[in-house]
């Protein structure tokens, strides 16, 4: 069960870093918010 | 928001290993989702209060398609950024369900939405912001492209729309023309001016009530 958790904590994790990649390779967020991209998001680019 | 994302990093540190770099990545990412997932959920919630779920839900799915190719003025806030979010589409909404217009002047509408689109885009696309600037020259390039691809194949759908007279699609028309211009305003100079005078104007709202509180 606790296997099953930690799987579902590493999928999630690698949906939000696939969210936050994509967004750092379009032009903006979709929404009218656009939080500031961390440097290291704009070295990996 | 800022402790419950910091909660949910915390939770995140101690089942994996999660070095610097990630956790700032993590941070972005988990921002972007829950402003995108907030916005959506008050912006429909309202709209089924409203009884326009449908129209509501192509508005925004037609700006935000546009917005991440295109870019466009950004709000300082998340609150702020829901709340006019909200107010802008469900009122684009109300216009699509309750005034009348002709099927011709739709298309008229369209038309001159289309101009204005190209314009705004070849001049200003991709807009960017201090907090993402788009420096590198291919990729500005790339994404003004991909503007004017998406502008294109709507207004290709609007001119078959028109040419096989199918009156059912006014409604859908409409509503993607409306998001099409608002998005497009959201590029120029004045856009940026506007979203700037109503971050000013909350944060002002704000300062009122804390100097009340303090009283």
């Amino acid at each position: 069960m606790k296997k099953i958790g930690v799987k579902l904590l590493q999928l999630s994790m690698l949906i939000i870093t696939f969210f936050a990649v994509s967004t750092a390779a379009s032009a903006s967020s979709i929404m009218g918010y656009q939080p500031k991209m961390p440097v290291e998001l704009q070295k990996k680019l | 928001m800022e402790r419950l994302i910091q909660k949910i990093i915390k939770t995140y540190k101690k089942h994996d290993q999660i070095d610097q770099s990630q956790e700032a990545i993590l941070e972005y990412g988990i921002y972007l989702i829950f402003s995108t997932i907030l916005g959506a959920i008050c912006t429909l919630g309202v709209s089924i209060l409203l009884g326009i779920f449908s129209i509501v839900a192509m508005i925004l799915l037609t700006m935000s398609i546009l917005r991440y190719v295109s870019g466009g003025a950004h709000f300082i806030k998340m609150g702020h950024c829901i709340f006019m979010t909200v107010v802008i589409t469900n009122t684009m909404g109300l216009v699509v369900q309750y005034i009348p217009i002709s099927f011709g002047g739709i298309f008229t509408l369209s038309l001159f939405c289309f101009i204005f689109a190209l314009r705004n885009i070849l001049r200003y696309a991709p807009a960017d912001t201090p907090q993402k600037p788009i420096d590198n020259k291919h990729h500005r390039k790339k994404l003004r492209q991909q503007s004017l691809v998406l502008i294109c194949i709507w207004f290709i759908g609007v001119i078959l729309s028109f040419v096989n007279d199918w009156k059912t699609t006014s409604k859908v028309l409409l509503a993607t023309t409306l998001a099409i211009a608002w998005q497009c305003f959201t590029l120029t100079p004045k856009g940026y001016q506007f979203y700037a005078q109503i971050d000013t104007f909350f944060e002002k709202i704000k300062g009122k009530k804390q100097k009340k509180e303090a009283l």
